[in-house]
């Protein structure tokens, strides 16, 4: 498989009335084509951030891109203007957002605004804007398109807004689809339905897919890939089945216990892992999981964990793993 | 780095909160006193506020004469070492006469939006707390009396009354509640069914501190602004029926008469309209500057 | 859609009784009746004005006679210009008025607007300085101050305009940029309010990550959404602007209603007093109500929510 984007060490900063936020701090992964890769973590530990940084849609100011790149096809796109990115976005890459109630322009109608897509990029004009259109929101689900298409967007439902809007980021057959968060804000049966269409799309489109969520359920059935974050860091790398079985970070640990599971046993209670991500205005030293894991040890609070590779490019940034401690533990171990 | 036995021992957190991470937080207030005196506008209107009370206060002894005293001699004259605004066409000291009327319009400002703020209060509190039919009916009042072009009722209202100040507060009081009503009705009834105040009550908190922290922040602050905006609303309608004739009489004086009886010289004795006419907008721009800077610092939104 | 039209009638008919009782019982409450001032009158001449206006019938009759007349249009005649009766006023006036309120209203759009939208996409930097403080002296200066200066500087120190009157295309320029001020300060200052909340909305978003050039997300997807929150605002717009033509109007001496009203003020002529306030009542309501409609004919999304309710 060949690489399609590759993101290098790359950084954000947010400046902000209470000082600079380091909102993404040294990010490296990689998605292949045709594959998809899923980020996690709680809110806040920069997966939004660092899916915006791709599209380059972070508001500059306050946000910059303080080092690192990001390559997409063999291009960097961190130095590109904006004039340049938007020969990218739509085309190349597609993006979906959160919140689809309040992602489409309350004045337009659909068809206008799933039309523009295709004259900017593609140049099509007039019935064969039309037609594609039609197509467009038949792949997506949407029935009668004809008439949806000159409907305005208060008269869809939110499923089906988010549907229009997974339309209007596929129209030009991207080579990457960004979907952030893009089921959160649906109804569960809703959200169900909208990442089966995901799952088709991606398939008939063979394109590759970067999922940001904090919801590890919806990524399970999906990514090839799973990324974990934290406070503005991938501390976890790994294929889906790695990190959901074989799990080597204990902020993952915590995501996975801290989902329900129809198998669970009811007496036993979901453990929410206890306290908040650090301020990223002042990150402190060390690993920033530390005051809430409960394996914490000293060097923890002091120096940050090195990045151990493990096979199948299942990496981890911990402590725990690094070799020096595994081997001084068997010692302190056998004393 | 040297990794150490000790390195490696298990952190005793016991005693420490998770929580207690991360950067001290401030408090609602200082944040709102902080983010106000960042405000460079705000501060600036806050200090003409200032001055301009004081001069109120003061300014109509420092010159020697009398906001009434009259000179035929000294009449129109322009801003000199005796007169430092000039006098008017009865030779009245300008000086005085402006600092005079800043009493009657600050007056004027401070005390309609009070009484603003007492009848929206209680018209408000009442509708939105009792709610359904009462709020209904209350509520449609309100409605149709804001349909009516405001300004014609204050003019209809100073037209039939006895002409002077308590008329003046009476007319702006009785049309300017309309807006606060609805604004206080609109924050009790967001507050009966308030998730957050809810959410702060199941979690423990105790009423007082519901009500510091949660309750008096977020109703208080949209009122407060309201407030403040009122009163260079009130001066300006004041300046405004003045001109009409319908103000303070002589030999009274406010701003707005001031500035009105300066515009019929304008032509030949600039200066009769110039120094009101400064004042006013000296005071508008500071109250507006104040009122938004309070608004901006207020916003729980907009903190950080 | 009918429902909503119907309550905002029933409400706008119910204020304008409101108002009509109002004024009626208020210039009858003044003391000594609206006559009061013509002390030099013979007490025949009073005899035979009271008569003429019913003023020997009980309040209640007046009132009922009186209602009946407003329902007819007739508002009455001026109890101190004998022989006028307030719908001539209006006939002479008005035309005056709505051409001075129409240029000032096209003044205030057209100019705040365009600040406005300068303003927030140049946000903080000299452009938004600018036009922000323009927008804020417009704010902080009474209408009667402005047009005293513009007559001051373009009429007295640099005669490039006439100092009043009306005629001709020229007599209209300083008194409509006076009457306009304040609500150009306005709208600047609301549209960029709304223009700069309107870029930070996810369909902007959204319409960036589409790979729009940035003028048609501005031009195509910002600027409507902007925009339409002012017509929700010319409703009061007009109502101040005709209630600042009182003042313009008496400044520049142009004869139109808003100086039959002031000279009415000062006159105490209860007559023209009761019949203008009227009119004015029934004027802006109606514009009021007008543009309400036109806003929900606008705006897609309302069209709908009243609809359903």
């Amino acid at each position: 498989m060949a690489e399609l984007l590759h993101l290098n060490d790359l950084r954000v900063h947010f400046k902000t009335f209470a000082g600079e936020v380091q909102a993404v701090r040294g990010v490296t992964f990689s998605v292949q084509k045709g594959q998809v890769v899923a980020i996690v973590g709680e809110s806040g530990c920069g997966k939004s951030v660092t899916a915006h940084t791709i599209m380059k849609l972070i508001p500059t100011p306050p946000g910059k891109i303080i080092s690192g790149s990001i390559f997409f096809d063999g291009e960097d796109l961190a130095p590109k203007t904006n004039e340049e990115m938007a020969k990218i976005r739509g085309k190349e890459i597609g993006m979906i957002f959160q919140d689809p109630m309040t992602s489409l322009n309350p004045t337009l109608t659909i068809g206008n605004q799933l039309g523009e897509v295709l004259k900017v990029h593609q140049g099509l004009t007039g019935e064969a804007v039309r037609l594609r259109m039609v197509e467009l929101l038949k792949m997506v689900g949407i029935n009668q398109p004809e008439r949806r298409l000159k409907q305005y967007p208060h008269e869809f439902s939110g499923g089906m807004r988010q549907r229009v809007l997974i339309a209007m980021a596929i129209a030009c057959n991207p080579k990457l689809l960004i979907a952030d968060e893009p089921t959160t804000a649906l109804d569960v049966t809703i959200q169900a339905q909208i990442m089966e269409l995901l799952k088709d799309l991606q398939h008939q489109l063979q394109m590759s897919v970067v999922l940001i969520t904090h919801d590890l359920g919806v990524v399970a059935g999906f990514s090839e890939r799973v990324v974990v974050m934290y406070a503005g860091k991938v501390v976890e790398e790994g294929t889906t089945e790695e990190v959901f079985y074989n799990a080597r970070h204990p902020y993952t640990w915590g995501l996975i216990k801290s989902v329900p599971r129809l198998n669970q046993d009811r007496s036993e209670p979901l453990a929410p892992i206890p306290g908040r991500p650090p301020d990223l205005i002042n990150p402190p030293p060390g690993c920033a999981f530390w005051p809430r894991c409960g394996q914490a040890m000293k060097i923890c609070t002091l120096h940050e964990p090195p990045e151990v590779v493990f096979s199948d490019g299942h990496r981890v940034s911990c402590w725990l793993e690094a070799e020096e401690v595994k081997k001084m533990s068997v010692k302190v171990a056998g004393v | 780095m040297e990794l150490t036995r000790e390195l490696l021992q298990p952190l005793d957190k016991s005693g420490t909160e998770a929580e207690a991470v991360g950067k001290p937080r401030t408090t609602y207030w200082q944040d709102v006193r902080r983010n106000f005196r960042q405000n460079k506008l705000a501060m600036f209107g806050l200090v003409v506020i200032i001055v301009l009370l004081a001069m109120a206060i003061t300014g109509p002894y420092l010159s020697g004469h009398t906001y009434d005293e009259q000179n035929y001699q000294m009449a129109n004259k322009p801003p000199s070492s005796e007169y430092w605004f000039g006098t008017d066409a009865l030779g009245r000291d300008l000086f005085t006469r402006v600092w005079y009327g800043a009493r009657i319009s600050l007056a004027v400002g401070v005390l309609t939006a009070c009484m603003v703020f007492l009848i929206g209060v209680l018209y408000g509190g009442i509708s939105g707390y009792f709610g359904g039919k009462v709020d209904e009916v209350m509520m449609r009042v309100v409605e149709i009396l804001s349909s009516i072009p405001f300004l014609l009722w204050v003019i209809l209202l100073m037209v039939v009354m006895e002409p002077g100040l308590k008329t003046i507060f009476i007319a702006l009081g009785a049309v300017y509640w309309l807006n606060m009503a609805r604004l206080v009705r609109g924050q009790v009834l967001s507050l009966k069914e308030q998730e957050y105040v809810l959410a702060a009550r199941v979690l423990g908190a105790s009423p007082f501190r519901i009500l510091i922290r949660h309750i008096i922040p977020n109703t208080m602050g949209p009122i407060i602004v309201a407030m403040t905006l009122m009163i260079p609303e009130a001066i300006f309608t004041e300046a405004w029926l003045s001109f009409l004739g319908l103000g303070v009489s002589a030999p009274m004086a406010s701003w707005g008469s001031l500035a009105s009886d300066g515009v019929g010289a304008i032509s030949a004795y600039p200066w009769q309209l110039f120094f009101p006419a400064i004042f006013i907008c000296l005071t508008m721009l500071a109250f507006n500057f104040v009122g938004d800077g309070l608004r901006d610092a207020l916003d729980p939104r907009a903190r950080r | 859609m009918g429902h909503f039209i119907i309550r905002r009638l029933v409400s706008s008919i119910l204020a304008l009784l409101l108002i009509i009782t109002f004024t009626f019982i208020l210039v009858h409450m003044v003391p000594g009746g609206p006559f009061a001032s013509e002390k030099q009158l013979p007490d025949s001449v009073m005899r035979n004005l009271e008569e003429k206006f019913h003023l020997n019938d009980p309040l209640w009759l007046q009132y009922v006679k009186y209602l009946g007349q407003v329902v007819k249009g007739d508002l009455g005649p001026s109890y101190k210009y004998e022989n006028r009766t307030v719908n001539e006023f209006i006939r002479h006036g008005f035309p005056v008025s709505a051409t001075l309120g129409a240029l000032a209203v096209a003044i205030a759009l057209v100019v705040g607007i365009t600040l406005g939208i300068i303003a927030a996409l140049r946000q903080n930097r000299w452009q938004d300085y600018l036009a922000m403080v323009i927008a804020t002296i417009g704010f902080s200066a009474p209408s009667f101050i402005v047009a005293s200066l513009l007559m001051f500087l373009f009429a007295y120190k640099i005669k490039i305009f006439p100092t009043a009157m009306w005629g001709t295309p020229a007599h209209a320029v300083l008194p409509s940029l006076a009457l306009a001020t304040l609500p150009t300060a306005f709208i600047s200052r609301l549209i960029r309010a709304n223009m700069i909340e309107v870029l930070q909305q996810d369909y902007i978003k959204t319409a960036r990550s589409k790979g729009l050039s940035e003028r048609v997300i501005i031009y195509k997807h910002a600027l409507k959404n902007a925009i339409l929150p002012v017509v929700t605002y010319l409703g009061p717009l007009i109502a101040s602007i005709f209630t600042g033509s009182f003042v313009i109007e008496k400044i520049f001496a142009i004869p139109g209603i808003g100086r039959d009203f002031v000279i009415a003020i000062t006159n105490r002529d209860y007559g023209l007093i009761l019949g203008l306030t009227i009119f004015y009542a029934v004027f802006l309501m109606a514009m009021n109500l007008i543009v309400d409609l036109s806003y929900s004919l606008i705006d897609p999304r309302i069209k709908l929510t009243r609809g359903e309710g």
